[in-house]
């Protein structure tokens, strides 16, 4: 049995602070983690679900958030190219929504397509889509928080379930008729979302929203080298838009929420956390055993055992802690994740990037207490034997 | 004073003009002056004398635990102030010691701590390591206690592990400082006894500092240190 890893059963009262420690610290890696994919990926939802090749953006496009749109003109100059097959225009907002049994109004994402033509697919849209063409009808999120009370049931069962939304220029509520649902899933900032054609937004929402769509998905004719029109495109646009891939479009959301938000900066800063106490708590017990054996340490050197071993026996230590706390850790982690994604409906869940990212930090905690515990060890000289 | 015996061997370690001081300037304190020794292959040195003589000191630097302030100190042929302390790690190797006390791990078996002295890397000690430490520890009459946690032997049972430990080493050069005095009569002597016949079989020379006149018999010769200096005394057999 490793030498490390039995001087460590003897200890057993510093053992075990260093195991709850590294497990607590292990969770909130696990916990930030889990918030960022959270965030992120709740975030992007619509960007995944578009269905172009390529997609017009404002120049210099960051966030959906951001509410900036594209000149719908710019649709003359994108079709004009013979690669572009379709322009499919999309239309996002915020507004407030009030069912029957709802206490108070609740703010939620809208969408708006193109009946003909959307620029987007998420599960419930298609088989509803005929829905739409009547105006004032939407479609309700059926992952939407649970705010909005028995709408999607109700939706469901194919009844016109009446709501209100945002008041007119008189101030009265505007009222809409849920059709049918899909699933897109709440984002950070929206407890859900409609999706409506863009007759019913002019309509409820005002005429003006039809010029100023979010983005616009371009499909190309089939064997187009999407590269090479997105340059062209962007040559022809000549800053009055952007033309980009739909995997630029999710970095660029994703960017925006990891740099320019408060976000990005406190899950960091909480996984940095994390990180340092795990080190402290392993940097702990590989000081508590080195302080009480010092002097068998002194025997070691003096049979001839090299740093090296010395450094491996300390990272022994370090892995004796790490492994079971990692074990509970995740175990716990998971039933975190649960409990937070049954509240806030974004998405959370224990995937391959938190196991690998999390296993990193164990890693690199071990490793770096290791280094710092090692230095103990210089002071240690067999002539103290002598003494 | 050199013993010229035919069964010995060439010298194991040999100290030319030892001279050894702690500290400078003012605070400097002379221990050792012009320490001319050397003990050969199969030899039992017995070091004797007054606390605070010097015997620690010449154990440490015979051992290369200490570089010498002045003179020569040759282990196995080299000149220990010509090498690196890699190289010096490397010929250390060759010499295994034995304290008075706190010889074994306590958090590893009798049979662990023998196989700790052979074994210097962190992996798995390969199983003929072990072999050969319960062989050992049968030839000390400890077969029965190989399993058991230093804390559960008693001190001269300690010793005769930490005894195996360095029998299984294959060391050229023993140093043992004090190995009975926490011992009784028969356990001193049972340690002394195992030394002895580990000169005889194996080769190796032993320098063992003592105050306890009754293993001097056992010695090869015996030394004497008073105030820093060396001199070769006679052995009186009780």
């Amino acid at each position: 049995m490793p030498l490390g890893a039995q001087q460590l059963r003897r200890q057993r009262t510093s053992t075990l602070l260093s195991l709850a420690g590294v497990t607590a610290s292990l969770l909130v890696i696990f916990a930030q983690l889990g918030i960022e994919r959270a965030v992120y990926d709740s975030s992007i939802r619509i960007h995944r679900s578009v269905v172009t090749d390529l997609v017009l953006v404002p120049m210099g496009f960051k966030s959906l958030q951001l509410n900036a749109d594209v000149p719908v003109a710019m649709t003359d100059v994108v079709s004009a190219n013979p690669s572009v097959s379709q322009v499919l225009p999309f239309w996002f907002g915020v507004m407030s929504l009030k069912g029957a049994d709802m206490p108070v109004a609740r703010r939620l994402a809208w969408y708006a397509i193109d009946v003909e033509r959307p620029a987007i697919d998420v599960p419930g849209l298609r088989e509803n889509l005929y829905k739409l063409r009547v105006t004032r009808r939407i479609l309700f999120d059926r992952d939407s928080r649970p705010y909005f009370g028995n709408l999607a049931n109700e939706a469901e069962k194919g009844e016109e379930v009446p709501v209100t939304g945002p008041p007119d220029n008189r101030g009265l509520l505007r009222e809409m008729f849920v059709v049918g649902t899909v699933a897109i899933g709440p984002n950070v900032v929206n407890d859900g979302g409609i999706v409506m054609s863009e007759a019913s937004m002019d309509e409820l929402l005002g005429e003006w929203y039809s010029d100023r769509p979010a983005f616009m998905g371009i499909r190309l004719v089939p064997g187009a080298d999407k590269a090479a029109v997105a340059e062209q495109l962007n040559r022809d646009l000549a800053g009055r838009g952007e033309v980009i891939s739909r995997e630029e479009f999710e970095a660029r959301e994703k960017r925006y929420w990891s740099r320019e938000t408060p976000v990005g900066y406190i899950t960091d800063l909480g996984f940095v956390m994390g990180l340092m106490i795990g080190m402290v708590f392993i940097y702990y017990a590989q000081y508590q055993i080195i302080r009480f054996y010092l002097p068998e340490y002194a025997i070691l050197k003096s049979l001839g055992y090299d740093w090296w071993f010395f450094l491996c026996m300390i990272g022994q230590i370090g892995a004796a802690i790490i492994t079971p706390a990692f074990i509970v850790a995740f175990t716990l982690a998971r039933l975190v994740y649960g409990v937070a994604e049954a509240a806030i409906h974004l998405g959370m869940a224990m995937g391959l990037r938190e196991m690998v990212v999390s296993l990193i930090a164990s890693i690199v905690m071990t490793v770096v207490s290791s280094l710092f515990a090692i230095r103990r060890l210089w002071k240690v000289d067999p002539i103290m034997l002598f003494e | 004073m050199t013993s010229e015996g035919n069964t010995l061997g060439p010298a194991v370690v040999e100290a030319i003009d030892v001279h050894h001081h702690y500290g400078e300037g003012a605070q400097r304190v002379d221990v050792l002056f012009d320490i001319n020794m050397q003990v050969r292959e199969g030899e039992l040195v017995i070091v004797t004398g007054p606390s605070g003589s010097g015997k620690t000191t010449l154990l440490t630097i015979l051992g290369t635990m200490r570089r010498p302030s002045e003179g020569k100190l040759r282990l196995l042929g080299t000149n220990v102030s010509d090498i690196n302390n890699a190289q010096l790690d490397r010929l250390r190797n060759r010499v295994r010691f034995l304290f008075q006390k706190r010889n074994l791990l306590s958090s590893l078996t009798a049979l662990q701590n023998v196989v700790a002295g052979v074994s210097t890397t962190a992996l798995a000690h390969p199983a003929w390591d072990e072999v050969r430490a319960r062989h050992l520890l049968g030839l000390l009459g400890l077969g029965d206690k190989a399993e058991s946690w230093p804390d559960e032997l008693s001190g001269g049972q300690q010793q005769r592990v930490a005894i195996a430990r360095v029998m299984i080493g294959l060391p050229d050069l023993i140093i043992a400082d004090e190995p009975t005095s926490a011992l009784d009569r028969v356990a001193g002597r049972l340690v002394v006894d195992q030394l002895q016949d580990l000169t005889m079989r194996a080769k190796c020379a032993v320098v063992l500092s003592t105050h306890d006149e009754r293993i001097f018999d056992v010695a090869s010769r015996r030394l004497h240190i008073e105030d820093g200096r060396c001199f070769e005394v006679p052995i009186h057999y009780h």
